[in-house]
């Protein structure tokens, strides 16, 4: 009996030994993660020290650094992910994340979130990022088109801006850029446009649609109906480009041209002081102060009449975990968790000069100035594009659209038929639409 | 038989050095060739995970689709613009500079400087030049009271000037091929033709080119191929625009693959260019081959 009992204590002692021992391996063993992140961020110095603080607090989390190139990565993560290679976390755009979840290619982050980290980002980008009621992502940061202008030459032209948070109408402001547009030295020329407007069919259309969509949305426009069909072919997508082409050949406020320039030209020509306002995205304001230093204003995007709230489309990156393995997917919420966290959401948005998408964060005051209170406002009346796998179809077709018009080419009417016609005609050649 | 088995016996370690070449090729080269062929005859979309075959609706859609017609106009446009181009005046340079005179190495080293550059920055440096508002050219032109010139903004001038660029890019590639086989030609012949009293038009016409026939057409047919493949030059200078005035298969090709991630389409537009370019060369080669040299 004696026996017996002592041979049972040494089995119980082994047997803890060994759990403790695996225990401790355990512990000490690294999660590796494969994190696919943005070649844009990845040279910046707010991202590297997020990272270093990260390892330095997680020793037992590897992780492993592989940048994509942005919006045309998009196949690559695809082909990843179904050749059983897809990273543990990714940076998406924001457009891919309702076709990823449906797909099931990335995790729900609801059992993960803490309900307080939940509770601090905006409820808009939480419902983009969300799929049948599950949270499939969170913003890094987000953009807005806005209206950049130069507080010099509207003073030369005797033009007051429109109050801050307050918006012109299309009238006030196609006005405003009949007297900014001028021809400086008199050789018959204009040297000095009204307003800079983009309308390259480039990036399958993105750049062009992210600043004109506004005008769209403000006048109610909706791109794809509750059956998935397109339902741009509307009073508000004939008014938005009526618009487009009045500000070219009816008021002569834009150049001709403009139906081939991409964001970087109109970008270029407001730095080269050939623009008096400018349709571009507020990460551009930074930039061209520095040009202009204490001249460059942001104002609300112009609504169809007093009242409206004035649109704006919103851009962003999205953090996501994509791995299936419990084990990896805590230590990739922890590492996102971190990457969102207040403390380097506020150091990314000073250095890139984006908007951060969490209350507590915008609260603070470095985003207090001018600038981040029209982009704030703006940012209520903000719209996202759809992630349906129509939209990217819809955005090239109106894109064409937008440029025949600007090109004199088309009516807006007839323009807005054949690019319905040609979505739904390549949609259904795509079994997109049935 | 016994010779046989002893050349095989004698060859193996050269077929053991050239296996690695022909494994590569085969694994970077033939097996994405013969997958794509696969994928062409299948619905495959990135959208989705499931794709099954469906026999030639790839291809029906293909010759259905009026865009691609478009696309393939438009290609068969800057084709035989550059072909034109580059054969003519890579002939004429070589011909030119085939002539001992002072300068010619110079000259040779500054028409292949281009062709060593990346597209990239070709592009790059390209886009800066014909800037419509800012650009050199124009800057250029308006000290002389002309211009501005929307060179890469209208669609009756993008076309034209993409086909300049690529021709100012690409113009080493035939000037060299027909450049070597100049010299390959004996001057003997030249001296003889000239003891017979043929004048330089007659050297030229009844020497020179008969005798770089053979590789005017391989000029022919690499030139064709590499412009019905065109993709960087456009996709970098106008992407495919004004509307889709420049836009060629091989721009369309990709858009509908990786933009529209419709990989079984893209894939059948894939080898409709690669018969087509087949095709080409047969033509190319029956047309322009030597019945007999002499």
């Amino acid at each position: 009996m004696r026996s017996m009992y002592k041979s049972s204590l040494i089995a119980c002692i082994v047997l803890i030994s060994v759990l403790a021992s695996y225990s401790f391996a355990m512990a000490a063993k690294k999660v590796e993660l494969v994190v696919w992140d943005l070649q844009g961020y990845s040279d910046q110095q707010w991202y590297k020290n997020a990272n270093k603080a990260f390892m330095e607090k997680h020793p037992n989390i590897k992780l492993e650094f592989e940048p994509h190139e942005g919006v045309p990565a998009r196949p690559k993560f695809i082909s990843a992910v179904r050749t059983g290679n897809a990273p543990d976390v990714g940076i998406l755009n924001l457009y891919w994340v309702k076709d990823f979840a449906m797909n099931g290619w990335i995790q729900p982050l609801d059992p993960l979130i803490e309900p307080e980290t939940r509770a601090d980002f905006f409820d808009g980008f939480l419902d983009y990022a969300s799929y049948d009621g599950k949270l499939y992502g969170l913003f890094t940061e987000t953009g807005v088109a806005t209206v950049l202008y130069r507080k010099d030459l509207f003073a030369e032209a005797g033009i007051n801006p429109p109050k801050l948070l307050e918006a012109w109408d299309f009238e006030e402001f196609a006005e405003a850029a009949k007297k900014l547009t001028k021809d400086v030295d008199g050789d018959g020329k204009i040297d000095i446009w009204g307003i800079g407007i983009s309308g390259s069919r480039t990036g399958g259309g993105g750049p062009t649609t992210f600043t004109q969509f506004p005008f769209f949305w403000a006048l109610g426009g909706e791109l794809i109906d509750e059956d998935g069909w397109p339902a741009f072919n509307s009073e508000a997508g004939l008014a938005s480009l009526q618009l487009y082409h009045d500000l070219v050949y009816k008021h002569g406020v834009s150049p001709r041209e403009s139906y081939s320039y991409t964001w970087d030209d109109i970008a270029r020509g407001f730095s080269a002081g050939q623009y008096a306002m400018a349709l571009l995205h507020n990460t551009h304001a930074p930039n061209m102060d520095k040009q202009f230093p204490g001249q460059v204003g942001a104002m609300l995007y112009p609504v169809p009449e007093h009242g409206i709230t004035s649109a704006t489309t919103a851009g962003g990156w999205i953090y996501s975990i994509l791995t299936d393995d419990p084990a990896k997917q805590q230590a990739a919420w922890e590492y996102v968790s971190w990457m969102l966290s207040p403390e380097v959401m506020k150091s990314m948005c000073a250095d890139i000069g984006g908007l951060p998408t969490r209350r507590s964060v915008f609260d603070d005051t470095m985003f207090a100035s001018d600038w981040n209170q029209v982009f704030g406002r703006q940012l209520e009346g903000a719209h996202m594009k759809p992630g349906d796998p129509i939209f990217p179809l819809i955005q090239d077709e109106f894109a064409v659209a937008i440029q025949e018009v600007m090109m004199n080419q088309k009516d807006p009417a007839t323009a807005l038929d054949d690019a319905e016609r040609n979505v739904v005609q390549r949609a259904k050649a795509t079994d997109i639409l049935k | 038989m016994e010779r046989k088995s002893g050349s095989l016996k004698q060859g193996w370690p050269y077929i053991l050095m050239i296996l690695p070449t022909f494994l590569l090729l085969g694994l970077v080269t033939f097996y994405p060739a013969l997958y794509n062929i696969w994928l062409s005859f299948r619905n495959e979309s990135l959208r989705t995970t499931v794709s099954s075959f469906v026999g030639l609706a790839n291809y029906r859609r293909v010759l259905s689709d009026p865009f691609f017609w478009g696309a393939l106009g438009r290609t068969v446009i800057y084709m035989i613009a550059s072909l034109v181009l580059r054969v003519v005046l890579g002939l004429a340079l070589a011909l030119v500079l085939n002539i001992p005179q002072r300068g010619r190495s110079v000259a040779r080293t500054a028409i292949l400087l281009p062709w060593v550059l990346s597209e990239i920055i070709v592009t790059a440096m390209w886009l800066w030049i014909l800037d419509h508002r800012t650009g050199l050219l124009n800057g250029l032109l308006a000290t002389v009271k002309l211009g501005p010139y929307g060179w890469l903004v209208y669609p009756g001038m993008a076309m034209g000037t993409i086909v300049m660029v690529s021709l100012w890019k690409n113009l080493a590639f035939s000037f060299l091929l027909l450049f070597a086989a100049l010299q390959q030609i004996p001057l003997d012949l030249y001296d003889s033709g000239k003891i017979d009293g043929c004048s330089s038009g007659g050297l030229i016409r009844y020497i020179t080119l008969p005798l770089i026939r053979p590789t005017v057409t391989i000029v022919t047919i690499m030139v064709s191929i590499s412009a019905f493949g065109q993709f960087s030059l456009v996709y970098s200078l106008t992407g495919g625009g004004p509307l889709r005035s420049t836009e060629l298969v091989g721009l369309y090709m990709y858009q509908q693959a990786f933009n529209f991630l419709d990989i079984g389409y893209g894939a059948a537009i894939a080898m409709v260019i690669f018969l087509i370019n087949i095709a080409l060369s047969l033509v190319y080669y029956y047309a322009l081959r030597s019945e007999s040299l002499y």
